[in-house]
């Protein structure tokens, strides 16, 4: 009862703003089916190109947007109707192209993914094997030996990297902040090269998986190192202070204060950078050679990586090798957003934890 | 009374660090200094390692030459001397990287605006994760994408192209085959750049001082005059180093663009970004590494040092920009 | 590396008052000069602050209170632009001379700051041990200490049952007094606090200034307020500091806080107090 008269004298929360009235949903949805109703007609009837009518569907679009602009807020929403309608164009595109990826490759990676396509090696497949047989279970050992090793060299230096410019404040923090911004500009295809000219084509090393690791390394650590950056800068400076006012060294400050504290963003800037490597392909086509076997020792003979089979597996003119590779990029794309969603969920939990 | 106030003494900065400190703060300085040695030794490697072919070739016969043919047959003799030049691969890649930018650049921007001045706060941040997302998606996903979505559209829409503005020079084709153009692959890499782009604009779109937008707004102005007028002189500088943050990447990407692009040597493909003749230096040395002898290794490395070269300066390019927004902040 | 400051005449400041001890001292500044670059902030600041006593540092924004506070402890020159001239005494030694540890002259003479923050990846045990960790000091009853220091900072009868829990956990004034328990935990000759309430409610402020007056009976306390009531309840003596025209701050007058508030000397001084500035 006391409910209902609270409701009563209470007015509800109302949004006389968010109104629309009917001539101005009238006016939208004229403005958006118009253009392309005329022009689709026109490209049916066969008047005109379908370059031409396409063309001539953004114009009308456009100029549709103005005109509603103009009936909606006079001359000022001329210039905001076309900007709109621009823009709506942009988010088509880039929601057609997102979708369209996603779906070629899981359309066209199904056919194959099979438990056994996971865990199995490739010795013995050819391209030509039928689809229940072989699998990309040594790439996937091999990519994740790989980018364990790279992660382990990058994350260490990059995290100093970033002390040194947050916390150290040497003197050329500000060439080192350039330096690490120039190494992250570094093409992946220069840092296999780099690799392969100076530790292989010398004959320091053979074709193995942690010359691969070492190229990763080198598009890591920028990542991991800018990321760790901006993560050390959200430590709060009254932590530091109330540090070395309880007698602490500069070192046991960052150690015991600075470092715990942005934990989950450290982390956050390891994901971050395991994301940007695990798929690159260029790096590996000159360190890990590939490989049919299993072989899980880095510094000895050639490795697998899932990258580098798709590479090389749709380049076969054969339907079960290219079935094969579509399903390894399917494989590849669900690693990217395992570390991907792991890193967004930390950070967002960083984020609320602050508040 | 006036008096000359005594002179400070000052605390020696270091006085402050213990012995441990001054550890600490080498071993933290010998990491920083990693990416210094990483990024010299590069450099040294690919001159040095290059060097045999550029002797071999001339360095200008290297740099200004179309043709790219190690003359050995399949048994693997020799019967012509080599001729290595990266003047047409190096052009393709600045055509494409070009494409990339004039569709991604309008794309990003429209996308930044609408996160930042148009969509609802859930709205924006589903919109700012599918670019994130798009920004991890591996270049090899997009290759395959390129290879089974796009090619056929592509090649369908520069038939057209040719057909309705083939009078204007760039959609030029005197071939009759739309498979392997720089359109294409610029598509690609207009994809690529594009979640670059739209996240650094959107960050410094956002850092417009809310209260000069107000202030706009309640002299009467509506989006296009808030942009026009505040937005956009205040994000400039920051919009201008996201593109070339973009064009670094696009100028580097490797297997993306291997897959759709015909690379053509002995000839420069100055502007028919319809015809299938392109080129790509990180195409040249995938497309050449596998089969190639020792002196085409050591050009190969030649044409690496000249895009790590390119890259570097647009880098460089885009830090001295932004740094310069910083100051002026 | 000496950097040398241009040395603009200026007129010298003179510090008013009586009634402050000069025997049985802990803390002194004498003929304190203070930099930031080449920008002088503070001028000749000569006070004493007397053994378990209270003395609050007042004055307007931005006229160097809380600069002064932190060459007291040796956390000034944490700042890279910053210099200073003259001397602080702390236990009839200067604190500036080349042979003087900053470590240990932090460790005897601690400080709150304006915002409670504990550690935000410790617990609230691990909080107040954390200044030990920080300085490797050992201490083999680390139990105790944690209920003597929670006790003396007034937090031990609301905390003793979650030690465990993070400083977080905590309200804001819970966590100021833990602040306040952390410093205490490293056995300070000497609490320093820069305007430790600012960032509470007015319940929490009261159980702080409560616990700085139970501090006043074993620890020198100095603390900077904005709050006039807040220095006539804790305080023993205050010091009025002012900022004018282009000169630097300096202190106007020190005394006893009944006098600086009942009848001070300086007519700035009873202008401020009074609330006819600042």
């Amino acid at each position: 009862m006391s409910t209902a008269l609270i409701e009563n004298q209470t007015p509800s929360a109302q949004r006389p703003w968010r109104k629309k009235s009917r001539n101005d949903v009238l006016i939208v949805v004229v403005a958006s089916t118009l253009p392309a109703l005329f022009c689709f007609t026109i490209y049916q009837i066969g008047i005109l190109s379908p370059v031409i009518s396409g063309m001539l569907f953004v114009i009308l679009q456009i100029a549709a947007g103005a005109i509603a602009g103009t009936i909606h807020r006079g001359r000022r929403g001329l210039a905001d109707g076309v900007l709109i309608a621009s823009i709506g164009f942009a988010l088509a595109f880039i929601g057609t192209v997102m979708s369209s990826v996603i779906w070629s490759v899981l359309t066209k990676g199904l056919e194959a993914l099979k438990w056994q396509f996971i865990i199995q090696n490739n010795e013995y497949i050819t391209p030509t094997s039928p689809l229940g047989y072989g699998g990309i279970g040594h790439a996937v050992l091999g990519t994740l030996i790989i980018v364990g090793i790279a992660t382990i060299i990058s994350v260490p230096i990059g995290i100093a990297t970033a002390v040194y410019i947050t916390e150290v404040r040497g003197r050329s923090r500000v060439l080192v902040q350039g330096l690490v911004q120039a190494m992250s500009g570094v093409p992946s295809v220069v840092a296999g090269l780099f690799i392969f000219a100076t530790l292989i084509f010398t004959g320091v090393f053979e074709f193995n998986g942690l010359m691969g690791a070492l190229a990763y390394t080198i598009l890591m650590l920028p990542t991991v190192a800018r990321t760790a950056e901006e993560v050390l800068r959200l430590v709060p400076e009254d932590l530091r202070s109330a540090a070395l006012a309880l007698g602490a060294s500069r070192a046991r400050v960052v150690s015991m204060v600075v470092l715990p504290t942005a934990k989950s963003g450290l982390v956050t800037a390891m994901l971050l950078g395991i994301a940007r490597v695990v798929g690159e392909t260029a790096p590996l086509v000159f360190t890990i050679f590939g490989s049919a076997k299993t072989n899980i020792n880095p510094v000895e003979g050639p490795m697998a990586a899932i990258p580098l089979y798709i590479f090389n597996g749709v380049r076969q003119p054969f339907a079960p090798e290219q079935a094969r590779a579509y399903s390894a990029a399917l494989v590849l794309l669900f690693l990217v957003i395992v570390f991907f969603t792991l890193a967004r969920v930390l950070s967002s939990d960083r984020r609320k934890g602050k508040k | 009374m006036v008096v000359q106030p005594p002179q400070p003494r000052t605390v020696p900065r270091n006085a402050q660090l213990t012995k441990a400190d001054r550890r600490f703060a080498r071993i933290m300085t010998a990491a920083a200094f990693f990416s210094l040695i990483v990024l010299s030794l590069i450099a040294f490697f690919l001159v040095y390692q290059s060097l045999p072919a550029i002797r071999d070739q001339g360095l200008i016969n290297f740099l200004t030459g179309t043709e790219w043919d190690s003359k050995t047959t399949s048994d693997g003799t020799t019967t012509e001397d080599p001729v290595f030049g990266v003047a047409a691969m190096l052009w393709g890649t600045i055509l494409i990287a070009i494409i990339a930018i004039v569709i991604g650049l309008p794309v990003s921007l429209g996308i930044a605006v609408f996160i930042v001045f148009i969509a609802s706060a859930r709205l924006a941040t589903l919109l700012r994760n599918t670019i994130d997302f798009l920004a991890a998606i591996p270049s090899i996903v997009f290759g395959l994408w390129a290879i089974s979505a796009l090619t056929p559209v592509g090649k369908q829409w520069g038939e057209w192209l040719t057909n309705s503005l083939g009078f204007i020079p760039i959609f030029e084709n005197n071939l009759g085959i739309w498979v392997g153009t720089p359109f294409i692959a610029g598509i690609v890499l207009a994809v690529m750049v594009t979640p670059i782009i739209t996240s650094v604009s959107r960050e410094v779109l956002g850092r417009t001082p809310p209260e000069l937008i107000n202030a706009s707004q309640a002299l009467g102005g509506t989006l296009w005059p808030t942009l026009r007028y505040v937005a956009f002189p205040f994000a400039k500088s920051g919009i201008v180093a996201a593109t070339m943050l973009g064009l670094g990447r696009a100028l580097g990407e490797t297997v993306a663009v291997f897959y759709v692009l015909n690379l053509t040597y002995g000839k420069i493909n100055w502007y028919q970004i319809v015809s299938p003749d392109g080129g790509s230096i990180a195409s040249l040395i995938v497309a050449k590494f596998s089969e190639a002898d020792p002196l085409e290794i050591s050009a190969l490395l030649g044409g690496g040092m000249v895009l790590f070269i390119i890259t570097l300066i647009v880098n460089a390019i885009s830090t001295t920009i932004a740094r310069s927004t910083v100051k002026d902040m | 590396m000496i950097t040398t400051v241009e040395a603009v005449p200026f007129v010298a400041p003179k510090t008013q008052g009586a009634g402050v001890p000069d025997q049985d001292l802990v803390l002194a500044s004498k003929n304190l000069y203070v930099w930031f670059g080449p920008r002088m902030v503070l001028a000749d600041v000569s006070l004493n602050f007397p053994k378990n006593s209270v003395t609050a540092l007042i004055g307007p924004s931005g006229c160097g209170k809380s600069t002064y506070i932190r060459t007291l402890n040796r956390m000034h020159e944490l700042i890279p632009s910053a210099a200073l001239a003259g001397q602080v005494i702390f236990e009839d030694k200067d604190i500036y001379d080349p042979t003087v540890n900053p470590v240990d002259v932090r460790l005897r003479i601690g400080m709150v700051f304006q915002k409670p923050n504990p550690f935000p990846a410790m617990t609230i045990k691990e909080n107040v041990l954390s200044g030990l960790k920080l300085a490797k000091l050992s201490n083999s009853n680390q139990n105790e200490l944690v209920e003597k220091s929670l006790s003396q900072a007034g937090l031990w009868n609301e905390v003793k049952d979650r030690l465990d829990n993070t400083g977080g956990s905590l309200s804001g004034g819970q966590q100021q007094r833990l602040c306040i328990a952390r410093s205490l935990a490293v056995d300070p000759h000497v609490l320093l606090m820069d305007e430790p309430c600012s960032a509470l409610d007015p319940g929490s402020t009261l159980r702080v200034e409560q616990t700085i007056r139970e501090l006043s009976e074993f620890m020198t306390v100095v603390i900077v307020t904005h709050n006039m009531q807040q220095a006539q309840r804790v305080a023993t003596y205050t010091a009025f500091f002012l900022l004018e025209d282009n000169n630097p701050g300096y202190a106007v007058e020190h005394g006893p806080t009944q006098h600086i508030f009942g009848n001070p000397i300086d007519q700035r001084t009873s202008d401020y107090v009074n609330g006819r500035f600042g």
